[in-house]
């Protein structure tokens, strides 16, 4: 199963990364948090560690620790606006449900 | 689903300082170092020693240093020195300690003052002076803001002495990065931690303190075990008993003023540490003394340091034996009866390759520049915590409050509530590791935080707290934010652990990745299950019988002892399903309680009361 990224996410990342000026990529991943499991995490990756998973699609490098990819087999990282909001969306097939405010999610 | 913004690693830490300087705030001289792949000291003009001493003209002009040393003979200035014997010390104990000081000590609420031209110095004001002046030295040299430093500290300062250093440096205007002992910052400067484990003694001898102490390293921490010494005994000693020997040798020299015949001394006894003798020329006189002579003189005192050496090394329960190096520090370890007395007294290797006056300064640059991560190479548990911590939660599962590899020191707060109604006790249970379970991480120690007020599950707000400080003490608090309950406890840091240990542990947590979070999956599941259990019989006993006919009562029951019965079977899917179909099957129940309480709120009430 491989983690993949929409074109339109991925133009926003080279913009990003453009600015930022350094990096090879996104490294996603979860964390567990507050009080219905897991939330997602998307920081700017400088290095691959060696027990990375690594995948890339659209140009983009995405960067994942297998402890996390468990979680995120399947994903598709997308880019989305939502009123005056904007930002990346994770499109995660293995969520089972999520809380009130979107913030976190189960498997 | 909430959108996400791209966060950036860098910056998620702390600002990385970019100038960091070590600097060893001593009681007669202090220095400030800087190591990036070489060691650079910041002079204040043109000296690598800066006098800890600060000068007070009538009209309060400020001098520090060598600027002070300058004012030393002008008789309206007054000078202050060796503030560092009573930083920290409530008045009463300097009358203990009785030093000599040429400056007067008033009593200001039970603390002492130093009174200069009818104005009041703390100990803090002045060591503040100095650091200050510290301060300045660098950001002129380096024509930039100093963003912090490592100051080091003798290793029997205690929590109140650090704590007034640590103000000194705020009220100078420096981040203190971290107070390190200063043996520790000696080791460090030899690269003593990059052995595995090992002891050592640090023998310091300064020009007017002695120190001793025996450190063990342990996986890359030092650990001080004891230390001893003493306050009075230093180089200046050697002086005076030089210049009296001077004196009764030399009849001419009865005339001298002391302090003339004392520079003579020094400096007699500084240039036998390499040569057998030395003659030196004084007033159209020749003063000579050989080795052997000053050898004889100074014995009884050095054997008193051997002495103390031995004692420290029996407070700290290790035999002679066992210690592997002595590092020397202080100018007065140039003396080579020093070097050769603990050599053949302690039989193991003597290290003084490195300046003694500077190696304490060395070693706090080197910890700087560390913490700074100028020198990723050997950062490792002296300053990250080397493997994840946090508590255990219902059904077994490990809620990570501080993640591995994040810098120390760090506090960190994440917010836990009750599981069921009138619950009065939580315990806190403390895991360290990466896995989810707690079966598969390190218990490092547990306490029950009691005195819950009873609340509905879910009400009662409990912050568990975790702090860990500079030197990796770990202390974690409970408090429930609505009653003000709480309790804590330390946990030593029993990061014990070797390195290979740790990375095992990490890629365990790799390669069970699968496993583990099916093993979270199950105990999230079960936990569901238990909560949707317990709502509902507490449900039925509550008013079961009001509001269902038996037959509801036995449908009910029956689904839920199929949930229950499934809690055993360990499949996640399962125990869902069941969850689900009980949820259904009670649906009615609900709708018909919350119909109850709805009524029995607006019972008896007009409309325009309730809204």
């Amino acid at each position: 199963m491989t983690i993949t990224i929409t074109k339109k996410a991925a133009n926003h990342v080279n913009q990003h990364l453009q600015s930022r000026g350094k990096g090879i990529g996104l490294r996603l991943g979860v964390k567990t948090t507050g009080c219905s499991g897991l939330a997602y995490v998307i920081e700017f990756a400088d290095k691959i560690e060696k027990e990375d998973k690594v995948f890339k699609d659209n140009g983009i490098t995405l960067i994942i620790n297998p402890k996390s990819y468990v979680y995120l087999k399947g994903t598709e990282l997308d880019f989305a606006r939502e009123g005056l909001n904007e930002g990346f969306k994770f499109n995660n097939p293995n969520v089972k449900d999520k809380c009130g405010c979107g913030e976190s999610f189960n498997v | 689903m909430s959108l996400l913004k791209i966060s950036d690693p860098l910056n998620d830490h702390q600002k990385i300082p970019k100038l960091v300087v070590g600097i060893d705030l001593g009681t007669t001289n202090s220095l400030v170092a800087t190591y990036d792949t070489n060691y650079k000291i910041y002079t204040d003009s043109g000296h690598d020693l800066i006098p800890s001493i600060v000068a007070f003209s009538p009209e309060h002009d400020i001098s520090v240093g060598i600027g002070a040393i300058k004012l030393v003979d002008d008789s309206e200035v007054k000078t202050v020195s060796s503030i560092k014997r009573i930083m920290g010390l409530s008045y009463d104990q300097i009358d203990e300690v009785s030093l000599p000081f040429d400056y007067p000590i008033i009593k200001l609420n039970n603390m002492p003052s130093i009174s200069i031209h009818k104005k009041n110095y703390s100990p803090i004001d002045i060591s503040s002076l100095i650091l200050k002046h510290l301060r300045n030295i660098v950001e002129k040299t380096e024509n930039s803001t100093l963003d912090g430093a490592v100051i080091t500290v003798p290793a029997y300062f205690d929590d109140i002495q650090r704590q007034a250093t640590k103000n000194a440096a705020k009220l100078a205007g420096v981040n203190t990065l971290r107070l390190l002992n200063e043996p520790t910052a000696a080791a460090l400067a030899y690269g003593l931690d990059s052995q595995d484990q090992g002891s050592f003694i640090i023998y310091d001898l300064g020009g007017g303190t002695f120190d001793v102490s025996v450190l063990t390293l342990d996986n890359g921490v030092f650990k001080v075990l004891s230390t001893n010494g003493d306050t009075m005994l230093g180089g200046d000693d050697i002086d005076i008993i030089l210049s009296n020997w001077l004196k009764n040798k030399y009849e001419f020299l009865s005339d001298v003023p002391l302090l003339t015949l004392r520079g003579i001394a020094k400096i007699m006894k500084e240039s036998l540490s390499t040569n057998d003798s030395i003659e030196h020329t004084f007033n159209n006189h020749i003063l000579k003394i050989t080795r052997k002579e000053l050898d004889e003189l100074i014995m009884p005192l050095i054997t008193k340091t051997i002495k103390i050496v031995k004692d420290a090394v029996k407070a700290s329960e290790k035999n002679i034996n066992d210690i592997n190096k002595i590092v020397l520090v202080g100018g007065s370890t140039r003396l080579l009866l020093v070097r050769e007395l603990l050599h053949n007294e302690l039989n193991c290797e003597v290290l003084s390759n490195i300046d003694p006056d500077k190696v304490v300064a060395y070693g706090a640059a080197i910890q700087a520049s560390i913490i700074a991560g100028q020198n990723q190479d050997d950062v490792l548990l002296l300053d990250v915590l080397p493997l994840s911590l946090g508590i255990e939660t219902y059904g077994g599962l490990v809620e990570k409050i501080i993640t591995r590899n994040t810098p120390i020191p760090i506090t960190s707060t994440k917010t836990f509530t009750t599981f069921k109604d009138g619950q009065t006790k939580l315990l806190v249970h403390i895991l360290q590791g990466e896995r989810e379970l707690v079966n598969d991480c390190k218990s490092l120690g547990q306490f029950i935080l009691s005195s819950i007020p009873p609340m509905v599950s879910g009400a009662a707000r409990i912050d568990v707290e975790f702090q860990i400080d500079v030197d990796g003490l770990l202390s974690v608090t409970a408090i429930e934010k609505n009653s003000g309950v709480m309790s804590s406890i330390d946990v030593k840091p029993s990061y014990g652990l070797s390195e290979v240990e740790i990375t095992k542990m990490i890629e365990e947590s790799n390669s069970h990745a699968n496993s583990d979070m099916a093993a979270r999956k199950l105990n999230e599941s079960k936990v569901e299950a238990k909560r949707v259990i317990y709502a509902l019989e507490q449900a039925l006993i509550k008013d079961g019988n009001e509001l269902l006919s038996d037959n509801e009562v036995s449908t009910i029951k029956q689904s839920l002892s199929e949930l229950k019965s499934s809690l055993d079977k360990n499949d996640p899917d399962l125990i869902n399903h069941n969850i689900k179909q009980t949820e259904q099957i009670s649906e009615f129940y609900v709708d018909r309680r919350m119909n109850r309480s709805i009524n029995s709120f607006i019972a008896g009430k007009g409309v325009d009361d309730i809204l």
